[in-house]
């Protein structure tokens, strides 16, 4: 008994520690930014995540995200909201695309919908680029100047260290949840057989559609966060192909089966790519991603989690 | 001389034993019948046979030569064609196509053996054009079989030939098969079709569970009691009908 | 008027033309293998870059740099027998990824090799205008026009003539039919593979004469394939053709009205209405069950 309780307590603690990191002033920036990118993208696994533990997958998840950034750049540096609103707003145009899918493709399963969620990232690349007077076009959004934050954290990289390590503790939580809650079984019967499933009374449509919301609302938040860590958005370069890649990659590489997989995933790769790839192969460090997801294909089905265990 | 020769075959499917230890020999310009209850092994031996499944112990001889390590293609061109059962076309292509593309090991006569074909079937030379997907499943089967019979084999290996196809057909079928045996050719025939199955045959199997239980001519174990409760008991009066 | 419908005739012909090529070699591939391969682009690109520099480096004429990044293309055969020997035993989603791993790679090794700086062979070429009509017509896209239709007549009367063409349908469509008939399958599917790969270096020298070439580059061309493929159907050599004219008459008369930025939507809007339309029926077709 007291032993499962400190075990169930183990996480947050370490989530704390690990937040706490933010508030520290020697850690060394190179680290920081390492770590914080790994967060980051930790984070944009993990929300791919939720909605692929509903059984399918999608190639599209840079259309949730590319329309994050946009929506935070457009309201903070058009309309000048405050960072929180921006954000909110980006998540919700993520949301809006996110209803048009579930209006349109909701019924593709396997291959077709792999194929519709690919090609869907184009659709608002190509509004975006060409609705000039607004968004800029193919430029982009330059100088994203980020209003200061009405609660007390650290300015600058610590800050933004912060931010993605409590998001991702937000979506570690949900991930959690989606895997071993009530609904969560209900999402591991829609995996392992939907007609089954439906049968025995789990809402197949409600929690599909549910975890694209939470998953492209989450998606959208990582593209805003993006955008003001950046500080400019490109739309060839946050609907690009990279940023529906990576969470697939993350989380298969990590073990989608498991709450800490995606995470995992991305701290390991993205480490790999920053502190090995980029310094070799500065122009091609990319192919790492590529790379790594055919080995994961071929070596470890399950994710580098299970191949721990059975090994 | 004996043209189709099975020493001691066992086969497995996902690790279950299928077929045990069955041996067999047909000889040349004859007709063989494997009859047995549904799910006894009888396909699973003509496809052993026609190398689209490999055993796990045992051997098979065509014409004295070992299959073992032959391709189902190479066994094409060895002569020996396993005709599946149902409707196994190429849809999109014409019924002429799918004729032609039977005889792609053997080109020379092609034209001969599609217009001998076609007499067979008169159903099909009338829609020579037509794509195969949109023929009737009769005219599907026709399309099946007349594709294994363009393949001009030595040794024909039929799933349940007789399947779907009325009595006027099965008739036909029947005067095929004994014009084939005067050819020469070598015929295993599977089938739920006892009692005609095994009036035209040479020689007869019974296949039951895997294992062959009896064996003989073909009048012999239509009359042998065993073989009357094993295929016939109880159904004795549906199947009187054929 | 009469004119400007003309004019927009004659463009269209010639950008459907390219859509074909670029499509064919996508058909084929999907058709033998079952590999809708999303790393098409990606493989028409590197063609169009091997194009570019032997043209500009070595100073050779189209037929010359087509041949040789037509021959350099089939570098991709082993990927794809590898992806498509897989498949088979997996879901289609499987190879969707995988190839789409495959542009991942390509894609940043080409902003390695071939940095990311937009590439397009410029060629002084002559106009003959057709007086009579009013209208005109540039040799390079007569040369698109000319080599695409080449391209698919070859391809259909191969398929339709020949014992090796017939037999490769047949593998298209049945290929447990095409064993049982003695066709060696693998072979034909090499074989497919290897015309695919062919025509697809093909597509990328004619690619680099009229539009610009950079290493992002492919996802707009495989849409295109993609698009195309999926309207015709598994193995349609014919159908290719018509639906790449058909839907680069519908591009031309859009960016006529619309500006020509916009036609960009069309591939992706169509590509999502035929899977939600027939996709189901495509793609469980291609698996073959």
């Amino acid at each position: 008994m007291n032993k499962s309780r400190l075990f169930k307590l183990l996480p947050p603690l370490v989530w704390l520690i690990i937040l706490s990191l933010g508030w520290i002033h020697k850690i060394p920036e190179s680290f920081l930014s390492v770590l914080t990118t790994a967060f980051l993208y930790g984070a944009m696994a993990t929300a791919w995540n939720i909605h692929a533990l509903s059984g399918v997958t999608s190639l599209g998840h840079a259309a949730f995200f590319g329309l994050g950034a946009y929506g935070f750049a457009l309201a903070i540096s058009k309309h000048g909201f405050p960072f929180w609103t921006g954000l909110l707003a980006g998540a919700c145009c993520a949301v809006i695309y996110a209803l048009l899918w579930i209006l349109s493709i909701d019924k593709l399963r396997h291959g077709s919908f792999v194929l519709a969620t690919f090609v869907s990232v184009e659709i608002p690349r190509v509004i975006i680029e060409n609705v000039e007077t607004i968004t800029n076009g193919s430029a982009g959004i330059m100088n994203i100047r980020v209003p200061n934050l009405p609660i007390p954290i650290p300015t600058g990289l610590q800050g933004w260290y912060v931010i993605t390590v409590a998001l991702t503790g937000i979506l570690l939580w949900l991930h959690h949840k989606a895997l071993f809650s009530r609904w969560g079984w209900g999402l591991k019967a829609i995996r392992d057989n939907e007609r089954a499933a439906l049968a025995v009374g789990v809402p197949v449509d409600f929690l599909r559609r549910l975890t694209l919301l939470l998953s492209s609302f989450f998606m959208g938040v990582c593209g805003g966060i993006y955008a003001s860590i950046i500080g400019f958005v490109e739309p060839s370069v946050v609907f690009g192909l990279h940023f529906s890649a990576i969470p697939l990659v993350f989380s298969l590489f990590g073990g989608k089966e498991n709450a800490w997989g995606p995470l995992l995933g991305a701290i390991i790769l993205c480490s790999l790519d920053q502190l090995i790839m980029v310094p070799l192969f500065p122009e091609a460090h990319r192919a790492i991603y590529g790379i790594s997801l055919f080995l994961t294909l071929w070596f470890l089905p399950k994710g580098i989690l299970a191949w721990k265990k059975t090994g | 001389m004996t043209r189709v020769e099975v020493k001691k075959l066992s086969v497995c499917y996902n690790r279950t034993p299928i077929v045990h230890e069955i041996s067999l020999s047909v000889e040349e310009a004859q007709i063989a019948a494997l009859v047995g209850p549904n799910g006894a092994g009888k396909t699973t031996i003509l496809k052993a046979i026609a190398g689209l499944i490999r055993p796990i112990k045992g051997e098979i001889l065509i014409g004295g030569i070992p299959t073992a390590s032959l391709t189902v293609e190479e066994l094409v061109r060895l002569g020996v064609v396993y005709i599946p059962e149902g409707m196994s076309v190429f849809s999109e292509m014409s019924v002429e196509e799918n004729l032609e593309v039977g005889g792609y090991t053997k080109r020379d006569h092609l034209k001969e053996r599609i217009k001998a074909v076609f007499n067979l079937f008169p159903e099909l030379a009338k829609k020579r054009k037509t794509p195969a997907g949109i023929l009737s499943g009769g005219e599907q089967r026709m399309v099946t079989v007349g594709r294994g019979l363009v393949t001009d084999a030595t040794v024909f290996l039929f799933d349940d030939p007789f399947l779907g196809f009325s009595p006027i057909v099965t008739n036909r079928f029947c005067d095929v098969f004994k014009i084939l045996k005067h050819q020469g050719k070598t015929l295993l025939i599977a089938g739920q079709h006892v009692r005609r199955l095994l009036k035209i045959a040479d020689k007869g199997f019974l296949i039951e569970d895997g294992h062959l239980s009896l064996e003989g001519s073909g009048e012999d174990l239509l009359h042998n009691p065993h073989l009357m409760q094993v295929l016939f008991g109880r159904f004795t009066f549906q199947l009187s009908k054929f | 008027m009469v004119q400007g419908f003309g004019q927009i005739i004659v463009q269209a012909l010639s950008l459907g033309s390219l859509y074909a090529i670029l499509a064919i070699g996508f058909s084929l591939i999907f058709g033998s293998t079952r590999v809708l391969n999303l790393a098409h682009g990606s493989f028409v690109i590197l063609a169009a870059y091997i194009a570019y520099f032997i043209e500009r480096y070595y100073s050779v004429g189209f037929i010359a740099s087509s041949i040789v990044s037509s021959i350099l293309s089939l570098i991709f055969l082993p990927v794809l027998e590898f992806i498509g020997s897989r498949t088979s035993t997996h879901k289609e989603s499987f190879s969707l990824i995988l190839t789409f791993g495959v542009a991942l790679v390509l894609q940043s090794f080409y902003s390695a090799m071939f940095s990311s700086d937009y590439r397009i062979l410029y060629s002084n070429s002559t106009i003959y205008n057709l007086t009579k009509l009013g209208l005109s017509i540039s040799s390079i896209q007569l040369t698109i026009i000319l080599s695409s239709l080449f391209t698919i007549i070859f391809l259909f009367v191969m398929f339709r003539k020949t014992m090796t063409g017939k037999a490769l349908r047949a593998t298209i469509h049945n290929d447990e039919a095409a064993l049982l008939s003695g066709i060696p399958v693998k072979q034909m599917r090499l074989l497919a593979i290897g015309l695919g790969c062919f025509a697809t270096g093909l597509a990328g020298s004619l690619y680099v004469r009229v539009s610009y070439v950079h290493p992002a580059g492919d996802i707009e061309i495989t849409l295109i394939a993609l698009l195309i493929t999926l309207f015709a159907g598994r193995g349609k050599i014919r159908r290719v053709l018509i639906n790449a004219w058909l839907f680069a008459l519908i591009e031309t008369i859009v960016s006529y009205w619309c500006g020509a930025k916009w036609r960009e939507l069309l591939s992706s809007l169509f590509i999502i209405i035929v899977l939600m339309g027939r996709g189901e029926e495509i793609l469980n077709n291609s698996s073959g069950k």
